[in-house]
């Protein structure tokens, strides 16, 4: 029997369970896995490292106007074009 | 990048009805379950292993040998890395027992570190075994 702890520190447990956002308010937008397959740090882990504010919840990023403002996303430098 | 993460938000709409929740993603209407997890791990455990177990539980293999196998495998090796992960060490003290300066995992002792490369040149040495085979006949 396997226990939680994989291969990546990541285990059965933590890869199947996942965030319901309504609100927004009580989840990491970064952290927490609520869209696509893993968390933002995950599947966009430059992105991440380039986040000033990496515990920025759900909520406030959507109330900055994370889909189409600049406002809600706050990088340590300038990002690339292609970034 | 910037531009694929705004995709997957542009379909995100945020209610004020309720608040955020964890889900089982296995079984969201009914949640986490003890059996619903006993039949995931038993099933995986069979699809992904049985190949593997067969060969190394062989009865020409000697016990300890697939003791050893089975433990690379799960990573259930005593080495610092592992050692630190279950709070038995403190930070900062997970080099590799060889003193070549790498963090000390399974797949550093056993491939890459540079010092056990070259016991396993002297073991593996093709003259040491043809001085072996010779020995046999």
């Amino acid at each position: 029997m396997r226990d939680g702890v994989g291969e990546a520190g990541v285990g059965w447990f933590k890869e199947n369970v996942v965030r319901k956002v309504v609100n927004g308010a009580n989840t990491l937008f970064w952290l927490d896995p609520w869209v696509g397959e893993a968390p933002l740090c995950v599947q966009f882990g430059r992105l991440y490292d380039l986040a000033l504010n990496k515990s920025i919840s759900v909520a406030d990023m959507f109330m900055l106007g994370c889909e189409e403002g600049e406002e809600a996303w706050q990088w340590c430098r300038r990002l690339w074009t292609w970034e | 990048m910037l531009g694929e993460c705004r995709i997957l938000l542009s379909n995100i709409s945020l209610q004020q009805t309720s608040t955020d929740r964890w889900v089982w993603r296995l079984d969201a209407s009914n949640g986490y379950t003890v059996s619903g997890v006993y039949h995931l791990l038993t099933s995986q455990l069979v699809q992904t292993t049985n190949a593997v177990s067969d060969l190394i539980w062989h009865k020409h293999v000697p016990l300890k040998v697939s003791v050893l196998v089975w433990r690379l495998l799960w990573s259930r090796f005593l080495t610092e890395d592992n050692l630190f992960a279950r709070g038995v060490i403190p930070h900062g003290n997970r080099h590799c027992v060889a003193g070549c300066g790498d963090v000390e995992t399974i797949q550093h002792l056993f491939i890459s570190c540079p010092f056990f490369l070259q016991l396993c040149g002297v073991i593996f040495d093709p003259g040491w075994g043809y001085l072996q085979l010779n020995l046999f006949e």
